[in-house]
């Protein structure tokens, strides 16, 4: 019986929706779909005038701006640092029958290099000591 | 999410204004609960959780308390009486096996059941709510709001048979 009564209220007519209703509800939503589109198009006016006005006017302008430096990869050069010591000592007159006499130094020269070569990851220290005896003719002087 | 308000409010207007015309017992100040509870559905859809159907009647019940409330704190406006029924006063169909008599005995019935009872019957009869969606709506537990729809049931029965 319960099921019967269900049915039959199931199957009486209700009092209908008003249609002002249908218009009341969804104006609402109308207006206020209006209101966020208007919002929404007065932020990106806004947005587009800030962004304008930067361009123009925000000091410095971006063409006047330096370029910023190409972003190669700079390669590793190997660094040499290169020395020279010299010392020159007077040895004496070296006497000759045919001419005149000569005047000996003796010259000592230390040639230092070092460097590194960071790409490779190689140091090196390179001393090359040379000695030699100079004559030089007494009149030169 | 406003869509979702929109789709509710257009598969349940019927229910929805039903509901709210059975709290009011008028058909203006129905529209107004309805039109309020969308226009605050609207305004904040993120509200809409858990059951949004069961939400929004609640939502429409809410208003339609809200317009009794107002309605009763100006006495001028107070309808005494039945007020609006929620059923058409035109008679059903001919084909219908049902009496007019006993249709109209029967919607005076329903008119008559308590408050409690009446919105459970027509959340689950006019707006096809599951007794979770009806329980979730009224804020009742669900065996209550069971217990509320049987008696509204038996009641209307016993109308019905007293008159044969």
């Amino acid at each position: 019986m319960t099921d019967k009564v269900e049915k039959v209220l199931r199957g009486l007519p209700l009092r209908a929706v008003p249609p002002s209703l249908d218009a009341r509800v969804l104006r609402v939503r109308r207006r206020r779909r209006r209101a966020r589109r208007a919002a929404a198009a007065a932020l990106a006016v806004a947005a587009c005038g800030a962004a304008l006005a930067v361009i123009l006017w925000w000091p410095p302008r971006a063409d006047e701006r330096p370029a910023p430096e190409p972003a190669v990869a700079r390669k590793a050069e190997p660094i040499t640092i290169d020395a020279s010591w010299a010392t020159v000592v007077y040895e004496g007159t070296v006497p000759l029958a045919d001419g005149p006499p000569l005047r000996a130094y003796r010259v000592r020269t230390v040639h230092h290099t070092e460097g590194t070569d960071p790409e490779k990851g190689l140091s090196w220290r390179l001393t090359t000591p040379k000695e030699e005896v100079v004559f030089v003719t007494a009149d030169m002087q | 999410m406003r869509n979702v308000v929109e789709h509710i409010y257009r598969a349940h207007r019927q229910g929805l204004f039903t509901l709210a015309l059975s709290v009011t017992r008028s058909a203006e100040r129905a529209e107004d609960a309805v039109q309020t509870a969308f226009e605050r559905l609207w305004r904040r859809p993120r509200r809409l959780t858990g059951d949004r159907v069961a939400y929004v009647y609640r939502a429409v019940r809410n208003a339609a308390l809200d317009q009794m409330r107002r309605a009763r704190s100006r006495p001028v406006e107070v309808t005494l009486g039945g007020g609006e029924s929620i059923f058409d006063g035109r008679p059903s169909p001919p084909h219908r096996a049902m009496a007019a008599e006993d249709e109209a005995l029967l919607r005076d019935a329903v008119e008559a059941l308590p408050d409690a009872q009446r919105e459970v019957i027509v959340m689950r009869v006019y707006g096809g709510l599951t007794f979770e969606q009806v329980a979730e709506a009224v804020g009742d537990p669900l065996p209550t709001v069971a217990s509320r729809y049987r008696r509204g049931l038996d009641a209307l029965r016993q109308k019905l048979e007293g008159r044969r």
